[in-house]
């Protein structure tokens, strides 16, 4: 009997292969099946877990793997990847709902990728083992490829391929930065692991960090995606089915946030600080970038996706403020993210299979003909705009309120993307919605139907839950955020770096010795607020939203 | 004192390939009474007298710990040997397994092929066992000229012959420059035997202070450069690739690369070892510029056999990262050597099924192996669609393959010995080379179309072996790398 995590990770992965054999008109009730299934599994893992644990990973596993490169099967998750496991198991058997129809070719395929990509995603979330991560952060790709690129519209190939060598860069850079950190451990301590934990312990000279978080930074900026590589999400999100819109805005972009979150940022606290400022510059560029752009589209689809961009740019900035409230606001922008932009695009997607157009000249009007999908889209634009009492708005509210306090003058900028944000949003909801009905062919739209109501109903609910009742979520997330602003704080008083004579001179600049022991420690605090900026206690986080 | 072991152990020891020797006689001489109809004897005699070879090999192996002379010191057979000779013997297995099906489609059907084929592995093996510069001379010799012959087969088609002639020519020019090399080592230390050149660098002396070593270590390096098609001496490859009958390729690609990678890691990371310092610069050029000469090259092919012929180009260089990997500790403490093992194992694989996909790709007796006749593979032949994909994936490094391992492994070797920058040159470069692996997958799964393809059982069982193994060994490498590590002591000792 496998235990919890491993059962909702590979339960997935099997359950495509079982798809895959069945008969194709079988395909679309067993891959359903598959998916309730493991999202009904994915359920005691709420109530399992215990926030007021001391033990920051649980529900661990670990064994074995290879043992020549001491590589190990270790799993656990703390609040933030069982939110995020969650999110992928709820938002999966709605993707499955919503491929019942507009999938018209090798369903069986289609619905059998999407479930490999639920489990692979679960894999990146759990993975306590940068090997094992990198196992399923290269599986994840492979599902998205195929599925943009057989499923996908016009220009899908093009789409796919970039998609795949945008992301495979990035990933074999972080994979060398990944060996580099492995092999460092065994020249210092003398032995081969790949386990998380046990790289954490480590101390990183100054060098070194500056060179593995570029790398593993490439990649997931890459994945979230920050400007300036973020051109191939449009073109992803463009072509892509219904579908694979909906697991790329939902969960996959996530990937690359929950990277920085667990291995770039902890991993290399110093480099995060040297790198912060010219990270935040580009979330900030990205966010009001992403919003102008996006103002402008004249396809409903890539005005959401350059949203995305825009959206997580805030997810980045909170993270990069590296206090509670930012970082935790962030996380909780991560699952809104993925709440309301997936519904959006399945909104989208249901206008997309009755007209075959997704611009927003041939639409206009629709509210007199199509009042319940006109309400649906009213409730998730709001929540993307982040309108108080929706999840969006508790999301972004808790970022600014932690980016404010770390670098203003960014988040007073940043804070126009919000405004945009609300002008592209509406504008484009104006457009399409309300005005006269000129298009004839729109007057015999029909509404959502019961299978749409189904799957659309959830993310709804949780719009609101989410917006009005944050506290449940927020209990999760905190001590696991507090861990870690734990410990980018505790790297600023004192930690010595190794000392001069214990670091081998390769791992430095290719030229230089490594750096002595003492000057980048005191170089940090200039680049980095002191950390001062970071006392507010750590509960105040819990505090602020506990009204 | 020079001790001589008993002839009968020297037999024993050399069983594998006296027996693959024998075998390959047997088929010339049955060859020249059989009848026409008889033909597919050859087949299975080639095909059991290789895994009988490798059984023999399996013996040897236990016999074979820490390494043991044979002939006088001609041969040592030491389990860093028994590991290359049961990859040529792999490659000799698989590359009969899409050969039969194959040759009858484009139309060469004769016994000689089989008994070259036993030549040519006959020559890696004793490649991978050879101990004395003469004895690698000779040993690939034996194994080229056979190698020669299968290129040019298919006497009608122009472009066999373009391949076998061009590949004697610039071959004989190779092991010319390599016996110049040795010549010059000779002259400088007074025999060609690796132990006495391991001996002469143990007392201290190294190539700075000798030109005639520099010289011969230089020219020894240049040939076998050309042997494993490392830039600048790759330009033979792609045409002579291209241009060979399929089976033959996937031989040359996988089990002749090994054998050169065996004797070349033999001489240069064993007997030049001591003073690999004065070889470094050198082999860190040729593996940079071999990694993205091969992958930048691979981008532009629309000919399957092409892409594959570059990316064997691209994958010499990722082998000879394994060369400048070593390391101040020396070869026992060193990840390089095993990593190069564990690579050129799972190179051996994922190349072979790859070939085996394109040798069922033939049209009117000739080869056909343009990208767009991949078309519809994925729809028509899912099965073997997908054996191809996971070969690509395991030669782009993409996990869970064990040519994702196999990378990791080198790069942490490359790391270990402090050459990030070749590590990150090596990165860039195979992300580029993704590019190319993942293109055929477009054609066959994304793009319609019914491809003519002749599926053959020999061969679809050779992709369905490789890419299982790619799978199983991706996920649990556990046991290979145990062996690779085990095989790299002898050298190592």
């Amino acid at each position: 009997m496998p235990s919890l995590l491993s059962l909702v990770t590979f339960l997935p992965i099997v359950g495509a292969a079982i798809v895959a054999a069945l008969p194709e008109r079988a395909a679309k009730s067993s891959a359903l099946a598959v998916s309730v299934l493991a999202f009904l599994v994915s359920i005691p893992l709420w109530f399992q877990f215990d926030p007021n644990s001391a033990e920051l990973f649980q529900l661990v596993e670990k064994m074995d793997w290879i043992p020549a490169f001491g590589v190990s099967y270790h799993v656990g998750i703390d609040g933030v990847s069982l939110l995020l496991i969650l999110l992928t198991t709820v938002l999966t058997p709605i993707i499955v709902l919503a491929g019942f129809s507009g999938v018209d070719k090798n369903q069986r395929g289609y619905f059998a990728l999407m479930l490999v990509l639920e489990g692979a995603m679960i894999g990146t979330f759990v993975a306590l083992d940068t090997f094992l991560f990198y196992l399923f952060w290269e599986l994840v790709l492979l599902p998205m490829y195929f599925l943009i690129g057989i499923w996908g519209g016009e220009r899908r190939l093009y789409a796919a391929v970039k998609l795949f060598v945008y992301t495979i860069v990035g990933s074999l850079l972080m994979l060398v930065a990944l060996i580099g950190l492995y092999v460092l451990h065994h020249q210092v301590e003398g032995t081969w692991t790949t386990d998380l934990g046990r790289l954490l312990a480590l101390n990183i000279p100054y060098d070194t960090q500056l060179w593995m978080f570029a790398c593993f930074a490439l990649a997931f900026a890459i994945k979230v995606p920050m400007f300036p590589l973020h051109t191939w999400l449009p073109d992803a999100h463009v072509e892509a089915p219904t579908g694979g819109s909906v697991v790329l805005a939902g969960v996959m972009l996530k990937m690359g946030t929950y990277g920085f979150y667990r291995f770039a940022m902890p991993l290399f606290p110093e480099a995060t600080m040297a790198f912060g400022p010219f990270l935040i510059a580009l979330c900030v560029i990205g966010i009001v970038y992403g919003a102008l752009v996006a103002m402008v589209q004249d396809d409903v689809k890539k005005l959401v996706a350059y949203s995305s961009v825009s959206h997580l740019g805030f997810v980045m900035l909170g993270l990069f403020a590296l206090n509670p409230q930012g970082v935790a606001g962030s996380i909780y922008q991560m699952l809104n993210h993925g709440v309301s932009t997936g519904a959006l695009f399945l909104l989208v997607g249901v206008l997309y299979e009755r007209r075959h157009t997704r611009k927003i000249v041939d639409y206009g009007g629709l509210t007199k003909v199509v009042p319940l999908f006109a309400v649906a889209f009213m409730i998730v634009t709001l929540s993307s705009i982040g309108l108080p009492g929706t999840n969006g708005f508790v999301g972004e509210f808790m970022i600014l309120l932690g980016a404010f306090q770390y670098a203003p003058i960014p988040t007073a900028i940043a804070t126009t993307g919000v405004i945009f944000g609300a002008t592209y949003m509406l504008w484009m909801f104006q457009r399409v919605m309300f005005g006269p009905l000129t298009n004839r062919a729109n007057q015999t739209l029909t509404d959502l139907n019961a299978r749409e109501i189904g799957y659309m109903a959830p993310l709804i609910v949780l719009i609101f839950v989410m917006g009005v009742f944050p506290q449940p979520f927020l209990d999760r997330i905190n001590p696991s955020v507090n861990a870690f602003v734990a410990r980018m704080e505790e790297r600023f008083d004192g930690t010595p770096y190794l000392a001069a004579g214990g670091v081998p001179s390769w791992i430095g600049a290719a030229s230089a010795a490594p750096a002595p022991a003492a000057a980048p420690h005191d170089d940090a605090p200039t680049h980095a607020a002191p950390p001062a900026h970071h006392a507010p206690a750590p509960d105040a986080a819990s505090g602020a939203h506990g009204e | 004192m020079i001790q001589i072991p008993a002839l009968g152990d020297s037999l024993l020891l050399t069983s594998p390939s006296i027996l693959v020797f024998c075998v390959a006689l047997a088929i010339m001489l049955i060859e020249a009474w059989a009848r026409p109809e008889s033909k597919s004897i050859f087949w299975a005699l080639g095909f059991g007298g290789l895994l009988a070879a490798g059984a023999l090999t399996a013996l040897v192996h236990g016999m074979a710990e820490g390494g043991v002379d044979a002939y006088a010191g001609m041969l040592r057979i030491d389990r860093y040997g028994v590991f290359f000779q049961v990859c040529a013997i792999l490659a000799g297995l698989l590359s009969l397994l899409m050969s039969d099906g194959y040759l009858e489609r484009i139309g060469v059907r004769v016994g000689e092929y089989y008994a070259l084929v036993l030549f040519g592995v006959l020559g890696m093996m004793l490649m991978s066992a050879a101990n004395d510069l003469m004895m690698v001379f000779i040993a690939l010799e034996v194994m080229s000229i056979a190698m020669y012959v299968l290129c040019a087969l298919k006497r009608g088609d122009p472009k066999s012959v373009e391949s076998g002639f061009k590949y004697f020519i610039l071959g004989a020019f190779s092991s010319g420059v390599m016996l110049y090399g040795i010549s010059f080592v000779y002259g400088a230390i007074g025999s060609t035997s690796l132990q006495a050149l391991t001996a002469w660098f143990a007392a201290g002396h190294d190539a700075a202070s000798n030109s005639l070593v520099v010289v011969g270590g230089g020219l020894l390096i240049v040939g076998f450069g050309f042997k494993v098609a490392s830039v600048p001496f790759h330009m033979w490859a792609p045409d002579v690739y291209q241009g060979a009958p399929t089976s033959v390729t996937a031989l040359m690609a996988s089990g002749v690369k090994a054998a050169s990678f065996a004797a070349f890691g033999r001489v240069v990371l064993g007997a030049m070892g001591e003073d690999a310092a004065s070889w470094h610069g050198a082999l860190w050029w040729m593996s940079a510029l071999t990694m993205i000469v091969g992958n930048l090259g691979a981008l532009v092919q629309d000919d399957l056999k092409r892409v594959l012929a570059y990316s064997s180009i691209a994958h010499a260089g990722y082998l000879l990262m394994a060369f400048v990997s070593i390391g101040p500790g020396g070869l026992a403490h060193s990840p390089a050597l095993g990593s190069l093992l564990f690579y050129m194992l799972s190179y051996t694989f994922m190349n072979a099924g790859a070939f085996a996909v394109l040798s069922m790709f033939t049209r009117d007796g000739k080869d056909d192996s343009r990208i767009e006749r991949l078309a519809g593979l994925g729809h028509d032949h899912p099965w073997i669609a997908a054996g191809l994909s996971i070969c690509l994936l395991s030669l782009a490094g993409i996990p869970p393959t064990m040519g994702f391992v196999g990378k990791f492994y080198l790069f942490s070797a490359a790391l270990q010995a402090g050459e990030r920058n070749l590590a990150i040159i090596g990165a860039i470069s195979a992300a580029l080379g993704v590019y190319y692996y993942i293109r055929p997958m477009i054609w066959m799964y994304m793009r319609d179309g019914h491809p003519a393809v002749t599926i053959d059982r020999r061969a679809a069982f050779a992709v369905a072996l490789c890419s299982a193994v790619m799978l199983i060994l991706g996920l649990v490498p556990g046991t290979a790398l145990d062996w690779a590590q085990d095989s790299l002591l002898s050298l190592a000792g």
